[in-house]
């Protein structure tokens, strides 16, 4: 009934254990990639292998004139300009460029805001910093209904509010937050916005100028690319001003003993030989989700989500863990079982072959506000079916099976 | 949080552990670590045959779940310790009554899945009324995974031997104060 035409270019979806399909629901750890990512990274190594910037035979040319042109990709992709983009090796790699090279000026007393549903990646580098420079970390809280609180978040970002970081989707509980209402207020207060797209750039279109962004980082391997690629995006004017976060080859104008001067934008950011294969892997990632479009993915993943929800809601002692409507929610589902832990329910279901994660979500202080001690997490992708979740409630049926009291 | 995935301590170590202050055990602790991956990975065949079946839930290890030995707080004890596992949320806190070298006394509190739960309960069964210089000694991963009495897979081998983490820990803090008065 939900025969999709897409699902067969990806190689590794195709596979069984001992007879049973394989039934992935863990995408927002990480996606599977179709042939033409794989192939496009294969025919890099196989044709244009070469170091990039460096060489002036055809081979060099060749393999920077491919690693530019995936930066344009990239920056199409999210209507940025080529210079803005910066190739890292993911979100993390980004958040970490940001937070330290962001808070060098700031001085003691300012304020970073974060909000309670941040992954660590995006909390653990601003604590650091926080501690190094005596800045003060403050959080915006969640309402009832696990949206952020932005009547809480006017009061919380203050003049001396020096930076906004937020997610635009919550790995944990699928929220998608207003980033443009938050970037007005902190705009408003003369602070600079971040924001971690690594969960949302896999689900819908992103463009900085509408979220009106100062900077905003995601992952490759998170929508259909290669791992240990991501983009930061930055403003130009901003990434001019900035330090650069780590120095070395191909990041600099002229050296001597001395000192060193730096290279133009966006080079400036990217020390040493870059990840060229995962740059082209991701700019073919790019092009795989336009062959798609925009329109069918979302739609596919809004049939998922509302029919996963109600089927979910029907097995008795399961709570969802997140928004009950599915506006504002991307394709993730948390949730606990009454009396039984989270893993103990994943290993049953792996039984079957069904992949999902259990444990905290690199959200620990999220989890422990919200008085759990982890859930169970399904994630979706376009190519997941409607059989793929009645797999998930079989299987979570048999959980209950297993541990009846 | 800085330890690693399998970060339990083999039988191996011990005794270079006991010799050794905290901070010079992070070597050992590295090639342990090696160790328990290579075990955890020749566990993976009996993880297959497990996959036929449901038999890591058998009734024994669900009634120690469901109803867990010496799940309390003790009134009184004087050694008091606890691990997480920050994977997955378990928390354990071990607390012993230890008089005149003996563990008079054994229990824990925490939360966690059904096997680092009953793994927790069955230990401190093992271990009440045990002489604390041999506990260290015979105590071991193969000592869990005996009681368990079902195949653990590798994912899960966290999970069976967090309360056994938490055992040897307690005990090593035990040796500090031993030494610290010995001093």
């Amino acid at each position: 009934m939900n025969n999709l035409s897409w699902r067969k270019d990806f190689p590794l979806l195709q596979q069984k254990r001992q007879g049973k399909n394989l039934v992935y629901l863990d995408n927002s750890a990480t996606t599977q990639k179709p042939f033409s990512v794989l192939q496009a990274m294969n025919e890099f190594y196989e044709r244009d292998n070469a170091n990039v910037h460096r060489g002036i035979y055809d081979l060099s040319l060749k393999a920077t004139m491919v690693y530019e042109q995936a930066h344009q990709t990239a920056a199409d992709f999210i209507g940025a300009q080529f210079e803005e983009i910066v190739f890292t090796k993911g979100t993390t790699d980004g958040l970490n460029l940001l937070a330290y090279t962001l808070t060098k000026k700031l001085l003691p007393g300012d304020e970073i805001v974060l909000t309670m549903m941040e992954h660590h990646s995006n909390l653990v580098p601003w604590q650091e910093m926080a501690r190094e420079k005596k800045l003060a970390l403050k959080f915006i809280p969640l309402t009832n209904n696990y949206l952020l609180d932005l009547e809480k978040a006017k009061k919380i970002i203050t003049p001396r509010t020096k930076i906004v970081a937020v997610t635009h989707m919550s790995n944990v509980l699928g929220t998608i937050n207003p980033v443009k209402q938050i970037a007005d207020l902190a705009h408003k207060a003369g602070a600079m916005v971040i924001v971690d797209a690594a969960q949302s750039v896999a689900h819908l279109p992103l463009k900085v100028k509408e979220l009106d962004c100062d900077f905003l980082v995601f992952s490759g391997h998170k929508m259909s690319g290669p791992m240990g690629i991501g983009v930061l995006y930055g403003r130009k004017e901003l990434l001019e001003k900035m330090d650069p976060f780590l120095y070395g080859g191909d990041m600099i104008n002229e050296v001597t003993l001395e000192k060193a001067t730096w290279n133009e934008l966006p080079w400036k950011f990217e020390a040493g030989t870059p990840h060229v294969a995962g740059a082209i892997g991701l700019a073919a990632a790019i092009g795989y989700i336009q062959k798609i479009g925009w329109k069918k993915i979302m739609a596919q993943e809004k049939i998922l989500m509302t029919y996963a929800l109600k089927q979910l809601a029907q097995i008795p002692g399961l709570k969802i863990i997140g928004p009950a409507s599915i506006e504002n929610r991307g394709a993730v589902i948390s949730f606990v079982m009454d009396g039984i832990h989270p893993h103990d329910a994943t290993e049953i279901l792996n039984r079957d072959n069904i992949a999902v994660r259990a444990g905290q979500h690199c959200a620990m202080p999220l989890l422990k506000s919200l008085g759990l001690n982890g859930t169970i997490r399904a994630s979706f992708y376009f190519y997941n079916t409607l059989e793929e979740v009645d797999a998930l409630v079989r299987g979570l049926r048999k959980v209950r099976e297993v541990f009846r009291p | 949080m800085k330890k690693t995935i399998f970060g339990i301590r083999f039988k191996k170590s011990k005794s270079k552990l006991r010799k050794s202050s905290p901070k010079k055990s992070g070597k050992v602790k590295s090639k342990v670590t090696r160790e328990i991956v290579r075990d955890a990975i020749n566990e993976d065949k009996i993880h297959k045959e497990a996959l036929k079946n449901e038999s890591i839930y058998k009734e024994n290890i669900l009634d120690h779940y469901r109803h867990p030995h010496n799940k309390r707080i003790l009134p009184q004890f004087n050694l008091r310790h606890r691990e997480v596992n920050p994977l997955c949320g378990d928390e354990l806190v071990f607390y012993l009554d230890v008089q005149k070298g003996m563990v008079k006394e054994i229990s824990f509190m925490g939360n966690g899945c059904a096997i680092s739960q009953a793994a927790a309960s069955m230990l401190t069964d093992e271990v009440k009324g045990k002489l604390l210089k041999n506990l260290s000694k015979t105590i071991d991963t193969k000592t869990i995974l005996k009681m368990l009495g079902v195949p653990v897979s590798p994912a899960r081998m966290k999970c069976a031997l967090l309360s056994l983490k938490t055992l040897l820990k307690a005990l090593e803090e035990s040796e500090y104060v031993k030494d610290a008065q010995n001093n």
